[in-house]
């Protein structure tokens, strides 16, 4: 093989390792971090390969024993995270209002698309442009409004107003991306369906749905993700670890004067693993969906 | 024996119904709202006060410190319930004005007993309009931290008295590579510490004020004292190459953690921090770190207050809880018994510095400070301490653009001078 080859062929494979490292470099350092002691992610210079690896930040978390270095010495405790603590608390309500917000999209949104892909009723175009519309409002300039109208309601600090906001805020996406999708179903599968006496939410339900899966399982991670990843509003509408999110909880521990960094990075690194999980599970068909409505015109 | 019978049975009926009322009072419900340091310790605070209060219930709801303003300013606007809260003389100005937190003393004249306890800068800060709004959580001085070994390795064997020492010591270390940039600032330009570092800098010279008496800026003159603590850092960061470029980023944490592992000398930091940095097992240098007085003219320095408020909402609640809340502040904040209970504890556990004064003849306080520190010299910079100026509402808001401008001039953007202009501008514009 001539040097020109071996060179073209060999070219991607090293810029796609480079990039991946490029990528995952962060999550590395994060994870190295989580093993190792607070003295030694200080150390100067610093050891890019550790030689010190410890589960004390872990056994912190899972059940608040101090980790090494940390235990009363008779003047006063070195700083560490007590917030760290909640994470677990913190990550299963995270999943619970994203699960709820991806569930919400998925019905509220397959309906709502549907019915723009099909049917033709007054102001429909008004309409769209107006769903769509919303989602350009930037998350912080309706925080406030958000806040007072949830304290109204009675619902701070519970998870109905966490999902309510979520759930305003991914469906203008979901509507969209899903009316693209359902345009590209054709119409003829679910005549048939009806001149066998299926009902129109039948022809969707049984029909239309399994169909487009891939696209119902690309709007369902988003709208996971968005509720997953939201910082400002869990902030403002949870108050205690009865709702508090992962990303609060994360927040607090790290940017408080008794963080301690090997802590911050496992609450980073279990932070990960549930929307890495779900991303692994539905990564086919969120791919499979993504080409489709990227490529429809 | 028909109507003694009734009458037994009245009696009875009677004990049951008032003594049912009295155990099932429900309890007064306080929440109190905290930035998020130290959980573990409020929550053990607060179930001891308690079980001290049997009538009284405390709902502790924390939130991240960087965030906390944002998220009470949401609260009492939206009128969350929210009854105490701690709060800083920062924002003291413009929660007051906004009517969301109360003078203590309109509700609880035996407040001002308090006062004479209380070191005056600490007082200042939790002042408004004369009236007091706290009672302290908190109180310290930003002081000037020095790593003991790499002085002595630099060929020095006292510390620096002046900026100019500063200067020169670090240039030694840097020669002899002992550190490549031995000074480090906590100057990311949202940081709340950054202004209070500024200031206590400012604050060492002696004609030190940034304000006149109608508060016009004046810092913004030539040759101020504000000049000359800018023009300094900016030749330290650009000129000399002794301050860490990374200042530009770094927060409280990252820098104390920084100095705990050998890689800045010297650092002007709130002075908690001596006690955690000197912590053994929580940082390789830990033990080498001491302080001096602030270098300068004067030694002068910022003294600084976080402390207890009671909301409007808690004294618009009524008497009962107006009087579960005073319970709280007292044994938060004030006395119990004789002593400063919570106040000691917050000392002993954590190092925090304290406004109340008769702690410092505590025995067990002096030997606690004298094991990270020096309570001789803490009281002499305390004693030396002074209060921010010109705490207006608007104060938060204009140190942020200060911060701001500052960091053009530290980055080359712009001159010393011109930054503080540039600074003084925005406050004249928010004084309107």
């Amino acid at each position: 093989m001539s040097g020109r080859r071996v060179l073209r062929s060999g070219l991607p494979v090293v810029l796609s390792l480079a990039l991946a490292a490029y990528i995952l470099a962060p999550f590395a350092w994060v994870a190295l971090s989580s093993i190792q002691p607070e003295k030694e992610l200080f150390r100067v210079p610093p050891r890019w390969i550790p030689r010190v690896l410890t589960v004390d930040n872990y056994r912190f978390v899972f059940t608040g024993r101090f980790p090494a270095g940390y235990e009363e010495t008779g003047i006063a405790r070195g700083r560490i995270s007590e917030k760290a603590r909640d994470a677990l608390p913190a990550l299963r309500n995270s999943t619970i209002v994203a699960v709820s917000v991806a569930l919400a999209n998925l019905v509220l949104g397959t309906l709502a698309a549907y019915t723009f892909s099909r049917l033709r009723f007054p102001g429909a175009g008004p309409l769209y442009s107006f769903i769509l519309a919303s989602r350009l409002l930037p998350p912080m300039a309706v925080a406030i409004p958000y806040y007072l109208i949830v304290n109204r309601l009675g619902l701070l600090d519970r998870y109905a107003a966490l999902i309510l906001i979520h759930t305003v805020f991914t469906l203008p996406f979901t509507v969209w991306f899903l009316t693209v999708y359902f345009r590209r179903v054709p119409p003829d599968l679910e005549e048939a369906a009806f001149v066998d006496g299926c009902t129109r939410l039948q022809a969707l339900v049984r029909i239309v749905v399994p169909v487009t899966a891939p696209a119902l399982a690309a709007a369902t991670a988003f709208s996971f993700m968005f509720s997953y990843n939201d910082f400002p509003f869990a902030l403002f509408v949870t108050s205690t670890i009865r709702s508090q999110t992962i990303p609060v909880i994360v927040a607090n521990t790290a940017i408080n004067p008794d963080v301690s960094f090997g802590v911050v990075a496992v609450t980073v690194v279990l932070t990960m693993l549930p929307p890495v999980a779900f991303a692994m599970a539905f990564r086919r068909y969120i791919t499979r969906g993504l080409i489709t409505v990227t490529t429809t015109r | 024996m028909g109507s003694r019978r009734i009458a037994v049975l009245a009696f009875l009926l009677t004990v049951i119904l008032t003594g049912s009322a009295a155990f099932g009072a429900a309890p007064v419900q306080l929440t109190f709202t905290v930035w998020s340091y130290s959980t573990d310790v409020i929550l053990d605070n607060i179930k001891k006060f308690e079980a001290a209060n049997p009538g009284i219930k405390v709902a502790l709801q924390d939130f991240a410190w960087e965030k906390y303003v944002d998220v009470m300013t949401a609260r009492f606007v939206g009128k969350t319930p929210t009854d105490l809260a701690y709060s800083s003389d920062h924002w003291l100005q413009q929660w007051a004005a906004a009517n969301w937190i109360v003078p203590l003393e309109d509700y609880f004249p035996q407040v001002n007993a308090y006062k004479p306890d209380f070191a005056p800068y600490a007082i200042e800060g939790m002042t408004y309009k004369g009236k007091l709004y706290g009672l302290p959580y908190y109180a310290d001085t930003i002081i000037f931290i020095y790593n003991e070994e790499m002085l002595k390795r630099a060929g020095f064997s006292a510390p620096p008295a002046t900026w100019d020492d500063v200067t020169k010591m670090a240039l030694a270390m840097k020669e002899k590579k002992i550190v490549e940039y031995p000074i480090m600032f906590q100057f990311q330009d949202i940081t709340p510490w950054y202004i209070e570092v500024f200031l206590s800098m400012v604050y060492s010279y002696k004609d030190y004020r940034m304000f006149d008496t109608n508060l016009n800026p004046i810092y913004d003159r030539e040759g101020s004292a504000a000049h000359k603590v800018a023009q300094w850092l900016v030749d330290g960061m650009r000129k000399h190459k002794i301050i860490n470029p990374a200042s530009l980023e770094t927060t409280e944490i990252p820098l104390v953690k920084a100095m705990g592992a050998g890689q800045v000398a010297f650092a002007v930091l709130p002075k908690y921090n001596l006690a955690d940095l000197n912590t053994p097992g929580a940082h390789a240098q830990a033990g080498k770190f001491k302080f001096a007085l602030m270098p300068g003219e004067s030694h002068g320095t910022v003294g600084f207050v976080r402390f207890y408020a009671m909301t409007k909402m808690a004294a618009d609640r009524g008497p009962a809880v107006r009087e579960a809340a005073w319970k709280f502040l007292e044994y938060f904040g004030g006395r119990t018994g004789n002593e400063f209970v919570v106040v000691k504890r917050w000392a002993l556990d954590k190092g925090l510095g304290f406004a109340q004064l008769p702690l410092y003849k505590d025995p067990q306080i002096r030997a606690a400070i004298n094991k990270w520190g020096n309570v001789t010299l803490e009281e002499q910079q305390a004693k030396l301490a002074r209060a921010k100026e010109a705490l207006t509402p608007f104060w938060g808001s204009w140190s942020l653009e200060f911060q701001k401008e500052m960091n053009k001039a530290l980055l080359g953007q712009k001159s010393a001078l011109e930054a503080l202009k540039a600074s003084a501008a925005k406050w004249r514009e928010m004084k309107k």
